[in-house]
């Protein structure tokens, strides 16, 4: 793709690195009158990469949909500036706004599954932006790293894994070849090998293409390796891990976030303004804690692996399965095994695209299988969206990778999980209350959210609510697809810390669905390597990664390595 | 990678829902006809009294009952009048003419009538449905909805009788009744003007609140709000972006509408003199004339399973192309 590096601006005064963006002393408000952003700065230069950090919840979605001109509904600019491209985007009129934006100005959301149309081609996505009619949507797939765009640019963003779809909302952003790019989170949910090629991706836009990038991200190795300049938002809130019991010292994320989170961002944003880097020693520092606690994971599933061998009959058995969308489509699974016995946790990893997710809508019953069988507790599972009987239902629960998705947007939290109490019928409905707060409490999350709406929470929160939601089933088997992807670090692993405790209690068994090896590693007993709709490897974590037999498998580890 | 799928594979399956779904909505019509048959029955008098000339005894009644088959039980009458259905025979009627040869003149009058004014309603409803929600909350989404919902309440006639004062009666621009052609149909497309528009009005009132509640719920979505950050034009993301995830809820609305119109046409009919199956089921249903009146609603019947299968095709198209 030709970006014009030397392309005139009219809004450059000469200087070949005046800013491109401007944020000044921005504070957004809720409705409520909670602060999302408080006293905020930013500057985004032509050829360079801005990271903002921070836990979720501080702020860095609010700070990235401000430069947009477009606030998430509901919130107000209650102070400060927004320039981009010499215009004040927050009073720009409609029409110069949405040129702006069309031809300038790219924001990618955190959430590219719902981003993009499910009733349009990949092909047509790509094209709506395309700067000139020559544009070739399957260059720009290719740029991106999307390997096989040309099969892929003819299907719909539904027929495409989590990894994919994020791919192609970034081709669909760059088609327009914009001056400015702002990203939320563009790397969550991807295996560490993709997340340093889309890292690598982004340095060359800025450096070649001179394009203005922010991004937020919470992979502090990324940010450490690839961010000219780091802003960091609610950095002062520390991350508590949650305990055994389930419930956290005090709920991290809360409305203190809000007050504490705020100050110490209005200080290293205000640094962050006027230094060019400051990245390398917070950078190492988290990854450094991130090292240890998974270190410690690691001794306590230890005592766990024994029981798993000693079980005979599986709880969950998965046999032969195989699905192929359309007609005449390549298979997206392809005689997939899997057995979960009770109270194991079991990994199930493999590259973007390689069929995880749809392995997991086929066990809870989302998708129709072409062949194969499925089973609880030896008795056979209805294969389709049909015919199960609730408590069969009751008895697997999905989380999935795309909490909003996920989450009915007209329901407060509270509804949300008190719902599988009745449907379920867990609690007579005057204890409903009670083992809604306990469940999120045992979540991490303050009581006082099961008021709020989905659109309230960052994403962070919404994918704890949607935890609590299938924790109030009471589950036998949890299923986990790369739940943590859009998480912190620190929020990450009190998540998976919360369902290793509960599973060391006699809770559900679990089935890990991540490209992040070290999670799985740490925390399964048995592993299944799934490349290109297949079973490639499947036995006891430790044997697995130790001695990989198949290449796809010693890939993803050597991806792993090099990633962290 | 992928081994060649055989071509049937995927196309058998389909089809074989296709025809259980036939199946089910033919049931249902004959389970409706059986209705129609029975409430025909329970109407005072039979189609052999309504018919009856001055003067006639009870003898000669009874003759004609046994003619007309009306002394034989209502099973029987409807398992024989059912027979004839997959061969195309609806039946005698009580003037002892085939029920089809009653009906093949004014039938397809009421369908191009009734044709006319749902597309039509189509068209009215859509574009001023999607030009509302192009611009809510101002005079023209706040004036369109106002005048559907009050549109809505009009019955037909009242639109009819309206029409006829303003266009015909005052104006004299447009025939108000109208006069039918050698070939039993209207002489002329100006005597079809009024009568679409009669039918046409309310059901638009209705549909354009469908279309605007559907557009604004489809605006919902979070790849609206993508497209419009990525700068397209509001007409771009209305047709691209949001009106795809509306038009399962729209399709369904305009099928419901068609009902409306069939039974709308034997009212507007009515006032306007033309000659459709709306008119032969109203003297149908005087002279207790049960074929007659299961003929018609068999043809009607037929009609909506039609439109509604498009509708549920329009739907399956639209969900199928998120998996």
């Amino acid at each position: 793709m030709s970006h014009r590096p030397g392309r005139d601006r009219d809004w450059t005064t000469g200087l070949p690195d005046a800013p491109a963006a401007r944020v000044t002393g921005l504070t957004v408000t809720s409705a409520a009158g909670r602060h999302l952003v408080r006293e905020a700065g930013l500057t985004l230069r032509p050829g360079r990469l801005v990271a903002l950090t921070g836990p979720s919840g501080s702020g860095k979605t609010t700070l990235l949909r401000a430069l947009t001109g477009l606030l998430p509904p509901g919130t107000a600019r209650t102070a400060g500036h927004v320039e981009v491209l010499g215009h004040d985007v927050l009073a720009l009129p409609q029409r110069e706004l949405r040129a702006l934006r069309r031809d300038r100005l790219a924001h990618v959301g955190q959430d590219p599954a719902s981003g993009l149309n499910p009733w349009m081609r990949v092909d047509s996505l790509v094209r709506e932006l395309a700067a000139d009619r020559s544009t070739d949507p399957v260059a720009l797939l290719d740029e991106v790293r999307l390997p096989d765009g040309a099969r892929l640019s003819g299907r719909r963003p539904g027929a495409l894994s989590g990894g994919q779809q994020r791919r192609v909302a970034l081709a669909r952003a760059l088609a327009r070849r914009p001056d400015v790019l702002l990203l939320d989170e563009p790397t969550a949910g991807l295996h560490p090998g993709l997340r340093d090629e889309i890292g690598d991706l982004l340095q060359h836009l800025a450096r070649e293409h001179r394009l203005a990038i922010a991004f937020s991200c919470h992979d502090a190795g990324l940010v450490g390796r690839i961010a000219d300049d780091v802003v960091r938002l609610g950095a002062a809130v520390p991350h508590r891990p949650v305990t055994a019991a389930g419930r956290p010292p005090a709920p991290p994320g809360a409305g203190a976030t809000g007050a504490t989170g705020a100050d110490g961002m209005a200080g290293t944003a205000a640094a962050a303004d006027t230094t060019d880097t400051f990245d390398t020693a917070g950078a190492s520092g988290a990854a450094g804690t991130a090292g240890t606690a998974s270190k410690t994971s690691t001794a306590s599933t230890t005592g766990t692996s024994d029981t798993a061998n000693t079980t005979g009959v599986p709880l969950l058995a998965v046999r032969d399965v195989s699905v192929t969308f359309g007609r005449g489509a390549a298979p997206v699974l392809r005689d997939v095994g899997l057995a979960v016995a009770p109270g194991t946790a079991v990994g199930v990893v493999g590259a973007s695209g390689c069929g995880k997710t749809t392995l997991a809508r086929v066990v809870v019953g989302l998708q129709a299988v072409t062949a194969g069988s499925i089973a609880l507790d030896g008795v056979p599972l209805r294969p389709g969206p049909r015919g199960r009987a609730r408590e069969q239902r009751r008895r697997v629960q999905l989380v999935t990778q795309n909490p909003l998705g996920a989450l009915n947007p007209s329901r407060t939290v509270g509804d949300t999980v008190g719902r599988p109490l009745r449907l379920h019928r867990r609690r007579p409905a005057r204890q409903v209350p009670a083992r809604v707060t306990e469940l999120l409490e045992q979540v991490g999350l303050d009581p006082e959210y099961a008021g709020r709406y989905p659109h309230e929470l960052s994403g962070g929160q919404r994918q704890r609510v949607a935890v609590a939601r299938a924790l109030a089933a009471e589950p036998d088997v949890l299923i986990c697809d790369e739940i943590t992807s859009a998480l912190d670090g620190g929020t990450a692993e009190a998540i998976m810390d919360l369902l290793g405790g509960l599973r060391a209690r006699h809770g559900p068994a679990l089935v890990l669905i991540s490209h992040d090896l070290p999670l799985v590693a740490d925390r399964t007993d048995t592993v299944t390597v799934l490349d290109a709709g297949r079973v490639v490897e499947s036995g006891r974590t430790a044997d697995v990664f130790t001695a990989p037999a198949h290449p796809a498998t010693a890939a993803l580890l050597s991806r792993a390595v090099t990633g962290r | 990678m992928a081994g060649p799928l055989i071509p049937g594979g995927a196309v058998a399956p389909a089809l074989a829902r296709l025809g259980a779904l036939l199946l089910k909505r033919a049931a249902l019509l004959a389970a409706l006809l059986a209705l129609v048959f029975v409430t025909v029955e329970l109407l005072p008098g039979d189609a052999a009294s309504a018919t009856a000339e001055r003067g006639e005894g009870a003898a000669d009644l009874a003759r004609r009952r046994a003619l007309l088959g009306l002394d034989r039980p209502l099973a029987e009458r409807f398992r024989h009048w059912m027979t004839g259905l997959p061969a195309g025979n609806l039946g005698t009627s009580a003037g002892g003419e085939p029920v089809t040869s009653l009906l093949s003149g004014p039938f397809p009058n009421t369908l191009l009538l009734g044709g006319l004014a749902l597309l039509l309603t189509a068209v009215l409803s859509l574009a001023l449905g999607c030009r509302a929600a192009l611009r809510p909350g101002r005079a023209l989404d706040r004036t369109v909805s106002g005048t559907a919902t009050a549109v809505l309440a009009l019955p037909e006639f009242v639109v009819a009788v309206a029409l006829v004062l303003v266009l015909s009666l005052w104006t004299g621009w447009l025939p108000a009744t109208t006069a039918t052609g050698a070939d039993g149909s209207p002489a002329s497309w100006r005597m079809l003007v009024l009568p679409v528009l009669a039918l046409t009005v309310p059901q638009t009132g209705w549909n354009i609140r469908i279309v605007r509640a559907a557009l604004a719920d489809a605006a919902r979505a979070p790849h609206v709000e993508t497209a419009v950050l990525d700068g397209l034009s509001p007409h771009r993301v209305l047709l691209r972006h949001v009106l795809p995830g509306a038009l399962p809820a729209i399709a369904t609305g305009l099928a419901t509408s068609t009902g409306m119109l069939l039974g709308g046409a034997v009212v507007v009919e009515t006032v306007f003199n033309c000659p459709g199956a709306g008119s032969v089921l109203a003297s149908a249903v005087t002279d207790r004339d049960g074929p007659v009146v299961a003929g018609v609603t068999a043809l009607a019947g037929a009609v909506i399973t039609v439109v509604l299968l498009l509708a549920d095709l329009v739907r399956d198209l639209m969900t199928g192309g998120r998996r």
